[in-house]
């Protein structure tokens, strides 16, 4: 096993790493360890997002490059690391990093039994 | 046809009365050319015969000669078309004859009707200019009539003999000249032949005969009347009889109206300009040449008479003949690409940072198998980057959802228009159709070209930056499934280092608070302090000196700390349980452990930080007993990842002691089992070769390295690295050529401080030494530990000797270490189980000659020193300090040898050199009523204070 699988398999074995997805330069999925339909989206949501990046790296600074994409959302954290000949997605969960969504404002309760009543009726007349 | 021909120029000439030159005036539209013809060839031989022509200028000339025969031809033409116009009105007879030939030909249903209407298709138009000249294009090609007038009488001949006729353009030039020469004396013949149209008018087919026989008595055929005869058509625009036109309905009048279509004559262009060699008046630079040609022979005739060896000689040089010949090459194939780009990327590629190939957009391969070499525009297939066009076709799957599938089917049909032709098993492209499910699946739902199976080598998108677009133009997903793909990644360039960087991220993220705590970043609320762990013990029974502890270092006077410390060094099997003091704050919990499956089962000998990156340390792994000897290795532990080494360097004996260089933070100094002293490089993780590496010839310690240190020699050559070893040596090395060494010592045993033992013999000389460490105060002073249990305070200018002698330890001494506050303090731990605190100057402990337990307290006990000096310590009270401290009075020099306690009273007795018994009485110490609570009370001192051992 050469040192790029062995450094593969170490980082797999990660606690809290989802899975990991090795694009090469031309789309193709080299590897994937991530559930297929989280792969699917991330192939199609994350060129895009890094091409856009990269983009506006090189806008800021012409000599500068972009190397490494973290985006950390509620739930995981996606780390794309962007190179000409391949990119490389991880995504990382943990529970440290769950924050809890704010309770969804609670419906008012609809308090108008009577107007369903009264539209029954209503459509009862019609 | 030359009968033809003859007939009709005689008649034409008869009717119009005009042929006065013996050109033929004709009005038939396929006469005209034969007119131009004869015209152009009789006027060529006027222009040839009338111009003086240069004998080079031949192309000149012909196109005089062309230009002449056109104007010509035009007046000739205009002159005919008069004729049209009068024979029009006077319905000759001779007119209607003709006319009747050419309306015959459209309703009698002779079997040869076909053919002559065909050819009637096949006549040229006639162009009338504005003035009603006939501007018809003449055939530019023609054939000299010397060669072929024989070859054209072969023809005629047999055409008048079998065939139904025989019509080439270049028989009418022919025939026209053959009649310019001809047709004066033969008019009268027409006239006479002119007369049988007049009995043959009602009959068309007799009247072909006629006319067949008028020609025939030009070339002399025989007449014969059941022959068929070749039959040249009467030019369309002929005005007819009017007993023919009744026949005829107005709409076919009308069709057979001529329709003047107006033409105007376009400027005549210059093909080809080439000038003579020779030369005559007309030319602008004749005067030039004449002048120059007169200078050149003026110039010889002086040469003449010189004195110089000049002949006058005549030789001729060479014209360079110039060959002018047609080739005929492929069309230019041409092609158009185009990308969009940043302006970044426009930087880039000025800066040279994108290989040409790279970051190649698109590559256009061929359409098609390889047989098509020519580049053919119309076969080349460009697509843009936007599109990805490979496609497996067996492995992809339908899309599912309705307008996807329609975009599909669209697509599809693109791709079966465009790359229809290049389906083909797509063998060849193994790999790439395994590997492509996904960018077809995309190009399918972006619109693009989902092309044939042998597509995928139509082109390869090689810009990384263009595949992420096309990607990003990608819509929503699709059906199918990422295809998991054994390809060997190991191959692709940087990926280690990105995994590397991810899995560091990826670590960092896990170990966040974790890091937080280990960078003393108190963000969140401290946490109730836990439960003090118990020091973990490894295998050997050692602690892991590998877990970072954060931990305020034990206050340097405290005996519990130097007892908890000598416990944790040393194998006490039992469990130990310090009870913390009671007003201490320090806590001590685990952050993480670095440890993974390279170094599992090591014994962890030494480690460092590296004095410029904090955060990196070194660990070196290697056995310490000699039998369990093995490789060692060292590993580089860096905050970055907890996880697993920064990088590890294998070694082949045991390492013993590691430590980083300050002055350049790479240089990695290793002191290994086998006595060797290595210097790595640690700049490249990769290489596992040291950079210097002592040896025999360079002189490496005879027993392992127990401690290698870098001392900065300000005033010397910077900084040195100092070794010291159980050979007794302690040895500088420096690195200037290769690892050499100075001994700064030879440990020397010092006879034993027990006067009253036997000096014995040494088995060795050398003291084997096994720590040092120098002086913060004086960077020439060090301390060195033997194993035998003295320490020595050396100093780098004596070499012989040593500047003090520490005894204390009875064991080897482990380590010493200088107080970083306190130059003057040090520290040290041995194999006795003790950690001693030494002061650099003070030596001189006087023995403690005598110590009794009391006998009514269980905790207190008593002692003399010999300096005359007595202590009562009560260890429920304290361990540190004595309750109690006695000293004779100053000018009493008596030593105190032996003391006793009292069983009836509290009483002291202490004996001393001068031979006095004192007796000292003490009070205020606490009793308990009964012995059992005395013993509790010990117990629980002991318990308390020191330890508690199982059995207690």
């Amino acid at each position: 096993m050469g040192e790029v699988e062995t450094a593969l398999k170490r980082i797999l074995d990660l606690e809290d790493v989802i899975g990991l997805l090795l694009i090469d330069q031309d789309g193709s999925v080299l590897r994937n360890t991530l559930p297929e339909e989280h792969a699917k989206k991330y192939v199609m949501e994350i060129p895009s997002l890094t091409i856009m990046c990269r983009s506006a790296a090189r806008e800021i600074e012409p000599k500068d490059e972009l190397q490494m994409l973290r985006i950390k959302s509620r739930k995981h954290e996606m780390i794309v690391v962007v190179d000409d000949k391949f990119t490389l997605l991880l995504l990382q969960e943990y529970p440290g990093f769950w924050i809890e969504p704010p309770p969804p404002p609670p419906t008012p309760p609809r308090d108008s039994d009577d107007e369903f009543f009264d539209d029954d009726e209503d459509e009862d007349e019609e | 046809m030359a009968e033809n021909i003859k007939h009709r120029s005689s008649s034409a000439g008869s009717a119009s009365k005009q042929s006065q030159r013996g050109s033929p005036k004709r009005s038939a539209s396929a006469g005209k050319s034969r007119d131009a013809t004869a015209t152009l060839r009789g006027g060529a031989a006027e222009t040839k015969a009338g111009m003086p022509a240069l004998p080079l200028g031949q192309r000149e000339n012909n196109r005089n000669s062309f230009n002449a025969a056109k104007a010509r031809a035009d007046k000739e033409a205009m002159a005919g078309a008069a004729t049209l116009r009068t024979s029009t009105q006077l319905s000759s007879r001779r007119q209607s004859g003709s006319s009747q030939i050419s309306t015959s030909t459209k309703t009698s249903g002779r079997p040869g009707r076909g053919k002559k209407k065909k050819r009637g298709q096949n006549d040229p138009i006639q162009v009338f200019n504005e003035n009603g000249k006939d501007v018809t294009p003449k055939p530019l090609s023609s054939l000299k009539p010397t060669v072929l007038s024989d070859k054209l009488m072969s023809i005629s001949a047999q055409s008048a003999e079998g065939t139904e006729f025989v019509h080439s353009v270049p028989i009418y030039s022919r025939t026209g000249f053959s009649v310019t020469s001809t047709a004066g004396e033969l008019t009268p013949e027409t006239d006479e032949l002119g007369t049988d149209f007049d009995g043959l008018e009602s009959d068309g087919q007799e009247f072909r005969r006629s006319r067949r026989l008028g020609g025939s008595a030009i070339l002399e055929t025989p007449r014969h009347p059941k022959r068929k005869y070749a039959v040249i058509p009467a030019p369309i625009v002929e005005v007819t009889v009017p007993k023919v036109l009744r026949s005829l309905s107005p709409s076919e009048i009308e069709l057979e109206k001529p329709i003047p279509i107006i033409i105007t004559e376009s400027r005549n262009c210059i093909m080809l300009n080439m000038r003579g060699h020779n030369l005559n008046e007309t030319y602008a630079n004749y005067k030039q040449v004449m002048e120059r040609n007169e200078k050149y022979l003026q110039l010889k005739e002086a040469k003449l008479g010189n004195l110089d060896n000049y002949t006058a000689n005549i030789s001729q040089t060479l014209f360079s003949l110039l060959k002018n010949k047609e080739a005929q090459a492929s069309s230019l194939s041409t092609q158009s690409n185009s990308i969009q780009v940043n302006s970044w990327d426009i930087a880039d590629s000025v800066a040279g940072k994108v290989k040409p190939d790279q970051y190649q957009p698109w590559k256009v391969v061929q359409h098609g198998s390889k047989d098509h070499k020519t580049t053919n525009p119309t076969t080349t297939v460009v697509i843009l980057p936007e599109i990805f066009t490979e496609n497996d076709g067996p492995n992809v799957t339908p899309p599912i959802s309705p307008p996807e599938s329609r975009r599909q089917s669209m697509a599809s049909r693109k791709g079966s228009t465009v790359g229809g032709y290049s389906r083909r098993p797509s063998a060849s492209v193994g790999q790439q159709s395994r590997r492509t499910s996904l960018a077809s699946r995309r190009a399918s739902t972006s619109g693009g070209m989902s092309q044939g199976q042998g597509l995928d080598d139509v082109l390869r998108l090689m810009s990384p930056a263009s595949a992420v677009t096309g990607a990003g133009s990608a819509g929503g997903s699709q059906g199918g499934e990422p295809v998991l793909l054994e390809v060997d990644i190991s191959k692709i360039p940087g990926l280690l280092k990105a995994l590397e960087h991810i899995e560091r991220a990826c670590v960092l993220n896990t170990y966040h608070d974790r890091l937080l705590d280990y960078m003393n970043f108190r963000a969140r609320e401290e946490e109730p302090p836990p439960p003090t762990p118990p020091p973990e013990l490894d295998k050997d029974g050692k602690p892991k000196k590998k877990r970072v502890v954060k931990e305020e270092p034990p206050p340097p006077l405290d005996p519990l700390a130097a007892l908890k410390e000598f416990e944790e060094k040393e194998e006490v099997i039992p469990k130990v349980i310090l009870p913390p003091l009671e007003d201490s704050t320090a806590t001590v919990h685990s952050i993480w452990d670095f440890q993974c499956n390279v170094t599992e089962g090591r014994n962890i000998s030494c480690m460092s930080w590296n004095k410029m990156n904090r955060h990196l340390i070194a660990v070196g792994y290697g056995e310490f007993d000699f039998g369990k000897q093995r490789d060692g290795m060292i590993a580089f532990w860096s905050l970055k990842n907890p996880r697993y080494p920064h990088a590890v360097l294998p070694t082949h004996s045991g390492v013993t002691s590691v430590d980083f260089a300050t002055s350049s933070p790479s240089l990695l100094a290793v002191g290994f089992y086998s006595g060797n002293v290595a210097i790595y490089d640690v700049r490249n993780p990769r290489d596992l070769e040291p950079m210097v590496k002592s040896s025999f010839a360079t002189g490496k310690h005879a027993d392992p390295v127990w401690k290698v240190q870098w001392v900065d020699h300000a005033t010397e050559h910077g900084e040195g690295l100092v070794s010291i070893s159980t050979d007794g040596r302690v040895s500088q090395w420096s690195i200037k050529k290769d690892l050499e060494f100075v001994n700064l010592m030879k440990l020397k045993k010092v006879p034993s401080q027990n006067k009253g033992a036997q000096p014995q013999p040494f088995i060795s000389r050398r003291s084997a030494g096994l720590c040092f460490e120098f002086s913060k105060k004086d960077i020439g002073i060090y301390l060195v530990g033997t194993e035998e249990g003295p320490i020595y305070k050396c100093d780098r200018s004596y070499n012989e000797q040593y500047l003090m002698t520490y005894i204390g330890h009875n064991g080897p001494i482990y380590q010493v270490r200088w107080s970083p506050f306190m130059e003057s303090l040090f520290l040290s731990c041995s194999a006795d189980w003790t950690v001693r605190l030494w002061s650099e100057d003070q030596t001189t402990n006087m023995p403690i000659a005598d110590v009794w337990w009391s006998f009514t307290h269980a905790c207190v006990f008593a002692m003399a020193s010999t300096d005359g000096h007595m202590e009562m310590w009560d260890l429920h009270l304290s361990v540190m300090k004595p309750i109690v401290a006695h000293t004779l009075a100053p000018d009493d020099k008596s030593l105190l040898s032996c003391m006793m306690f009292s069983e009836e009273a509290p009483l002291i007795l202490l004996g001393g050199s001068t031979g006095v018994l004192y007796i000292l009485r003490f009070d205020g110490l606490l009793k308990e009523e009964t012995e059992e609570l005395e013993l509790k009370k010990l117990k629980d001192a002991l318990a308390a204070s020191v330890t508690r051992h199982g059995a207690v």
